[in-house]
C-alpha cells in the first residue's frame, strides 16, 4: 500500500489539509518544528484507513476534530498493489463516524459501513491497524522513549509480550508465595496453640455429673432445713394438745379403772352371800338384786370408757405420735447429714473434684453440738421436749443445714466456673481446629497456585526462547546489509541470548555488545534497519507489491554527520517493497539529494501543497 | 497416573483473543508434546498454565489497546 494524495478539513490543527502528487518511490521529509503538524499528517493517514490513530481509540476520536467545529473530514488516495483506492472518513464533534470507501478506477463504492470497509482492508492488506501501527507505523511517543528502540526490537522479535507477562506471572506468583508463607506460619501457631488447649473429653462430662450431685445435695440440705423448721412449729402447737389429751386418757383409765375394781367387789360380794349367817343372807338377798344390777352398770361404764380412751388413743393421739415421730426423724436424718462430713457425704467422683480444688477438708461452721441432738432426737418422738427447747433444736439444726447449703451453693458456683471454662477451651479447641482446617485447605489451595504460576513461568520461558530462535534465524541473514549499512559498518546484526538479552554483533572483532549498553544513535540505527526489514518481510508475505512506511522524528536526538549520513542510508535502502519512506524531521538536511520535501515550517492551519509525483 | 486428555481437546477449549495468544498456542501444542514425555508431567497442572498465560497475553494486550499502542 502506498499513499497517493491526502486531504483534510478541520483535522487537529489544520483548517485545510491537501498533499498531491505523492510519489510511489522516494524519501519523503515531512519538515517542520514543534506543533507545526507533521504528527497529524501520519495521524490523518492512520485515521482515514482504521479510525483510531495512536493518540485516540475510535470512541475518543472526536478530540481529532479542529476546536471549534463541528466535523472533520479526512480523503486519502491509496493504492494497494494495482487497485487504487479512495477512502474518506468522517467524524463529528459528537463522536459520530462514518466512513466510505471507493474504487478509484470504476468509481464505485466498495463499502460504506465501518465493520465492512476493515473488512476489505483487513483483506486487501493482509493485516490490520495493530500490526500497521507497529510495523509500518513509528509513532512519535514510541522514538522519544528511552528504551523504546530496545522494546521496539522485543515487540518486534515477539519476546517482549512473553517478559510482560513473565513479570506479571512473577508478580501473581510473589503473592501467592507470600501468601502461602503466611498461611504456613499460621498453621504453625494454631498447632502450637492447640496443642496448649489439649481437652480431656470425658472432663466435662464428670464436671456435669459433679455438679449435679452438688446442686442436689444443696437442695436436699435447704428442704430439710425447711420442713425442720416447719415441723418445729406444728411441734409447738401440737405439744399442749397431746399433753391434755394424754392426761385425759389418763383420767379416763383412772375412772374405768375404779368402775370395774367396785364391780368386781360387788360381783364377790354377791357370790359369797351364801356362806354368811342367815340373818346376813336375808339381808344380802333383800338387796343382791340391786347389787348385781350395779355391778353390771359400772361395768359397762367401764368398757365404755375403755372403748373412749381407745378411740382417742387411735385417732387423736396416734396421729400425733406419728408426726412427733417423723420431726423425731428429720431431726435426726439433720444430725447424721450434719455429723457426716462432707467427703463421706458425697460419690467419691464429687470427691476428686473436692481434691483437685483443695477443698476437702472445708466445711461448713457448726453451731451446736450435734451428739447432744442423737440424745434428744427420740425423746421428740413422745413429745417429752419443751417447745421452747426444740425450738432452739431445731433453729440451730436448721442454721447449720442452711450453712452447709450456702458452703454447697458456693461448691456449685466454683464449679459452673469449671463448666464454663471448659466448656470455652472445648469451643476455643473446635473454633481453633476449624481454623487449622480451613488455613490448611488455603494453603492447599496456594501451593496448586504456585505450581500453576512455576509451571507457566518455565512455559513462558520455552516460548520466549522459542521465539528469540525463531528471530535470531529470521534475521541472521535478511538484516545484515541493513544493520551494516545503518550504522555504517559498525555492526552487522542482533541476536537474542537464551537470558533474553538483546546483542549487537560485530563480526569483524567477533565480539558482541549488550542493545543496552550501544550509543543511542545505535540504537536506533539498528532498529530502525530491523524495522524495515521487518516491513519488507510482512510486505513481502501479504504479497503487497509497493509498500509505504511513516516515521515520526526517528532521528531526534541526531547530530551531524550522523545525521545526514543515516538519512543517506534510509534513502539507500528503499526499493521493492518498501517504496516510499516518510520520516518527518525538525529541519531541512543539507547536501541530500533526491529527498522529497514536505515543508510544513510555517505552521499554518492551510497546507496545500503538490509534491514531484513520480 | 493422570488422565490426559486429547491434545486437540484441551486446545478446542481455549480460544485465545489475540494474535499473540494464538501464537503462544501453537507452540504449547509443540511444547506440550515434548514435556508429556516426562513421567511426573501433569496435564491439568499444564492445562492451567496455559490457561493462565493466554489470560495474561490477552490482559497486556488489552492494556496496549486501551494506552492506544
Amino acid at each position: 500500500m502506498i499513499i497517493q494524495a491526502l486531504q483534510a478539513q478541520n483535522f487537529r490543527q489544520f483548517l485545510h489539509l491537501n498533499i498531491q502528487l505523492i510519489p510511489t518511490n522516494g524519501l519523503i521529509v515531512v519538515v517542520g518544528g514543534s506543533e507545526t503538524g507533521k504528527s497529524a499528517i501520519g495521524e490523518a493517514i492512520t485515521f482515514a484507513l482504521f479510525g483510531v490513530t495512536d493518540r485516540v481509540t475510535s470512541k475518543a476520536s472526536y478530540k481529532l476534530v479542529r476546536w471549534g467545529q463541528s466535523e472533520a473530514i479526512v480523503q486519502l488516495a491509496f493504492q494497494i498493489n494495482d487497485k487504487p483506492l479512495l477512502i474518506e472518513r468522517t467524524i463529528t464533534a459528537d463522536g459520530h463516524m462514518s466512513v466510505v470507501l471507493w474504487d478509484r478506477m470504476t468509481g464505485q463504492v466498495i463499502a460504506d459501513a465501518a465493520h465492512r470497509v476493515q473488512a476489505v482492508l483487513q483483506n486487501s492488506l493482509g493485516y490490520g491497524y495493530k500490526v500497521f501501527s507497529q510495523t509500518f507505523y513509528w509513532n512519535q511517543q514510541l522514538t522519544e522513549a528511552e528504551t523504546a528502540d530496545l522494546e521496539a526490537v522485543e515487540a518486534m522479535a515477539g519476546v517482549q509480550i512473553y517478559q510482560q507477562v513473565h513479570t506479571l506471572v512473577e508478580h501473581d506468583a510473589s503473592i501467592v508465595l507470600t501468601e502461602s508463607e503466611r498461611l504456613e506460619r499460621t498453621i504453625k501457631l494454631q498447632q502450637v496453640e492447640a496443642a496448649t488447649l489439649t481437652v480431656d473429653p470425658l472432663r466435662l462430662t464428670w464436671l456435669q455429673e459433679t455438679r449435679a450431685e452438688l446442686s442436689g445435695s444443696q437442695q436436699q440440705h435447704l428442704a430439710l432445713a425447711e420442713q425442720i423448721n416447719e415441723e418445729a412449729q406444728s411441734y409447738e402447737k401440737r405439744y399442749p394438745q397431746f399433753n391434755k389429751l394424754k392426761s385425759r386418757i389418763n383420767r379416763l383409765l383412772s375412772v374405768a379403772g375404779v368402775m370395774l375394781l367396785t364391780m368386781i367387789v360387788l360381783l364377790v360380794l354377791a357370790a359369797v352371800s351364801i356362806e354368811y349367817p342367815e340373818w346376813l343372807q336375808a339381808t344380802l338377798a333383800r338387796y343382791s338384786h340391786p347389787t348385781i344390777w350395779g355391778a353390771a352398770l359400772l361395768g359397762a361404764g367401764a368398757v365404755g370408757i375403755i372403748a373412749l380412751t381407745y378411740r382417742l388413743s387411735v385417732y387423736d393421739l396416734n396421729p400425733l405420735h406419728s408426726k412427733a415421730g417423723l420431726l423425731a426423724q428429720r431431726l435426726y436424718s439433720g444430725y447424721r447429714i450434719m455429723s457426716t462430713p462432707l467427703d463421706k457425704l458425697l460419690h467419691p467422683a464429687t470427691v476428686d473434684w473436692l481434691n483437685e480444688k483443695n477443698l476437702v477438708g472445708e466445711n461448713a461452721e457448726m453451731l451446736m453440738d450435734m451428739q447432744s441432738l442423737a440424745n434428744w432426737s427420740p425423746k421428740v418422738e413422745n413429745y417429752l421436749v419443751e417447745p421452747t427447747d426444740l425450738h432452739h433444736l431445731a433453729d440451730g439444726l436448721a442454721i447449720n443445714l442452711q450453712r452447709r447449703h450456702q458452703f454447697l451453693s458456693s461448691l456449685v458456683s466454683r464449679i459452673d466456673d469449671d463448666i464454663h471454662r471448659e466448656q470455652a477451651k472445648t469451643q476455643d479447641t473446635q473454633a481453633l481446629q476449624q481454623q487449622e482446617t480451613e488455613s490448611q485447605s488455603a494453603l492447599r489451595i496456594a501451593q496448586t497456585q504456585l505450581q500453576v504460576y512455576l509451571t507457566a513461568q518455565g512455559l513462558a520461558k520455552r516460548a520466549q526462547q522459542q521465539a528469540a530462535q525463531r528471530f535470531n534465524n529470521a534475521t541472521s541473514q535478511s538484516t545484515r546489509p541493513f544493520i551494516e549499512l545503518m550504522t555504517q559498518g559498525q555492526y552487522q546484526g542482533v541476536e537474542l541470548a537464551e537470558n533474553g538479552l538483546l546483542y549487537a554483533l560485530h563480526e569483524p572483532a567477533q565480539t558482541r555488545t549488550p542493545f543496552e549498553q550501544l550509543s543511542p544513535i545505535n540504537q536506533r540505527q539498528i532498529a530502525m534497519a530491523l524495522r524495515f526489514n521487518l516491513a519488507k518481510a510482512l510486505a513481502s508475505a501479504h504479497k503487497n507489491q509497493f509498500q509505504c512506511l511513516f516515521w515520526d522524528m526517528p532521528l531526534i536526538n541526531f547530530t551531524e554527520p550522523t545525521f545526514s549520513q543515516t538519512l543517506a542510508s534510509l534513502r539507500g535502502v528503499l526499493g521493492t517493497p518498501i517504496t516510499q519512506l516518510w520520516v518527518t524531521l525538525p529541519y531541512v538536511p543539507e547536501n541530500i539529494d533526491g529527498l522529497v520535501l514536505l515543508d510544513c515550517r510555517s505552521g499554518d492551519d492551510v497546507l496545500d501543497i503538490k509534491l514531484a509525483g513520480v | 497416573m493422570s488422565f490426559q486428555p486429547a491434545t486437540q481437546d484441551w486446545y478446542s477449549s481455549l480460544m485465545p483473543r489475540t494474535a499473540a495468544g494464538r501464537r503462544f498456542l501453537e507452540f504449547c501444542k509443540t511444547d506440550r508434546l515434548i514435556q508429556q514425555q516426562n513421567p511426573r508431567f501433569d496435564s491439568k497442572l499444564y492445562l492451567q498454565a496455559v490457561s493462565y498465560i493466554l489470560t495474561q497475553i490477552d490482559t497486556v494486550s488489552q492494556l496496549e489497546q486501551e494506552s492506544g499502542l
